[in-house]
């Protein structure tokens, strides 16, 4: 399960264990691409949290997270930015980025 | 045009591959959609003992720092992490320690939380969930499928075709190419990309192979190399508007060029300012020669 980031939710989804954020857009052929990989990531790793936040419709947690260009995705560990990535990608892509988070130095 | 057809391939011989006819969706990619549609509102419960594909929360103590944490989240069998850990998860149960070796470094982990997750019975309130206007059934949903998928996959089959038919006739004529008009045309597009290039933070120069940095001349004549198959094929489209379908090519850049200023709220000179002119009559040119294939190519479709 995905879910729908907003101003009034975001800290509350971020703030605990381990989560990952894809800033997107509505008309962004690379965020498409990473959508059904993204929703497949997320059904199958439980009590990892996946959101996603429409940077077009949020435009303030955009600027507060400097985000230029979409997707930007967000890595974090107990409501602490770990990493970031820019740009779409394939499951196996992703799955490198999470296994950074989860298994990753700081 | 200079360059010309010497001697036109048979069209009559061309046969698509079976891959390029396909279009239609199958019994196996309507169940692969429905199997993710019940994968999307999956459940949860908690378990005992961890299987393959089992979401796991362990309590991590180490020397190292790495693996001394609260929470650590093993799935084992994604290939996340060293398969000696995984495969020594599997199988414990909640409240178990084991110790293992991972890249020499000794981990106790403590299994705290065992999660599977459990896809949705397919139902006709299932599909409500997903608030599709008139799609309220499972059947519903497979038509609704089956329609949108098959429409965007004959579009799709049909283009392919197209483009097939042209690299057929484009790879199997015999081409006569007027090395002039050939080498003005390569210049012209080769030098338009080269300047886009750079002008989106991209070095020409770079080698692709070695360290010695090409000269900027060097580099646009990589360039201009690369354009020529793309020269070819604009011959060819140009022979084929003359020759199969009586078309005038220098009539049809002239009104689609300025149909596509109109539609940009420019004007004319304005719209070839800010393009290449020989890249705008190419494509002119290729979609003219697209749109006429289409009756053809939708005969190669399967039924």
């Amino acid at each position: 399960m995905v879910y729908e980031g907003t101003i009034h939710n975001y800290d509350e989804l971020v703030n605990t264990g381990y989560a990952v954020v894809d800033f997107y857009g509505t008309h962004c052929g690379p965020c498409k691409y990473l959508a059904p990989f993204y929703s497949d990531a997320s059904n199958d790793y439980a009590m990892l949290r996946f959101i996603k936040v429409n940077a077009d419709q949020q435009p303030e947690l955009a600027e507060r997270f400097h985000v230029d260009a979409v997707p930007t995705l967000l890595y974090y560990r107990d409501g602490q930015v770990f990493f970031t990535s820019l740009g779409g990608m394939d499951r196996s892509a992703l799955d490198k980025k999470i296994a950074r988070l989860l298994y990753g130095e700081e | 045009m200079k360059s010309t057809i010497t001697k036109l391939y048979d069209r009559s011989q061309y046969q698509p591959g079976d891959q390029l006819r396909r279009w239609r969706v199958s019994q196996q990619q309507i169940q692969a959609k429905l199997d993710k549609l019940c994968a999307d509102h999956a459940g949860e419960m908690d378990v005992e003992i961890v299987c393959a594909g089992d979401s796991v929360a362990c309590r991590g103590e180490s020397q190292s720092p790495l693996w001394n944490r609260p929470l650590l989240l093993f799935y084992p069998g994604h290939g996340l992490c060293d398969k000696a850990l995984e495969d020594a998860i599997l199988g414990m149960t909640v409240g178990e320690s084991k110790t293992v070796s991972t890249a020499g470094i000794q981990v106790t982990l403590t299994v705290t939380r065992i999660v599977r997750r459990v896809p949705s019975p397919l139902t006709d309130e299932l599909v409500r969930l997903e608030k599709m206007e008139g799609v309220d059934t499972v059947e519903a949903y497979k038509t609704w499928y089956r329609k949108t998928t098959e429409e965007a996959n004959r579009e799709q089959a049909l283009h392919a075709v197209i483009k097939d038919i042209l690299r057929t006739i484009t790879e199997n004529s015999e081409v006569s190419i007027d090395p002039e008009e050939e080498s003005a045309w390569c210049k012209a597009a080769g030098d338009y990309d080269y300047d886009r290039d750079v002008r989106a933070g991209d070095d020409p120069t770079i080698p692709e192979e070695g360290i010695e940095f090409l000269t900027e001349e060097q580099a646009r004549q990589k360039y201009y190399e690369e354009m020529k198959p793309y020269f070819r094929a604009y011959a060819v489209n140009w022979y084929l508007l003359e020759t199969l379908w009586q078309a005038d090519p220098e009539a049809i850049c002239r009104d689609g060029i300025r149909e596509m200023a109109e539609n940009s709220g420019m004007t004319v000179e304005k719209l070839m300012e800010t393009t290449e002119p020989c890249l705008l009559r190419e494509l002119m040119v290729r979609c003219a020669v697209q749109d006429r294939l289409a009756a053809e190519a939708e005969k190669y479709l399967e039924d």
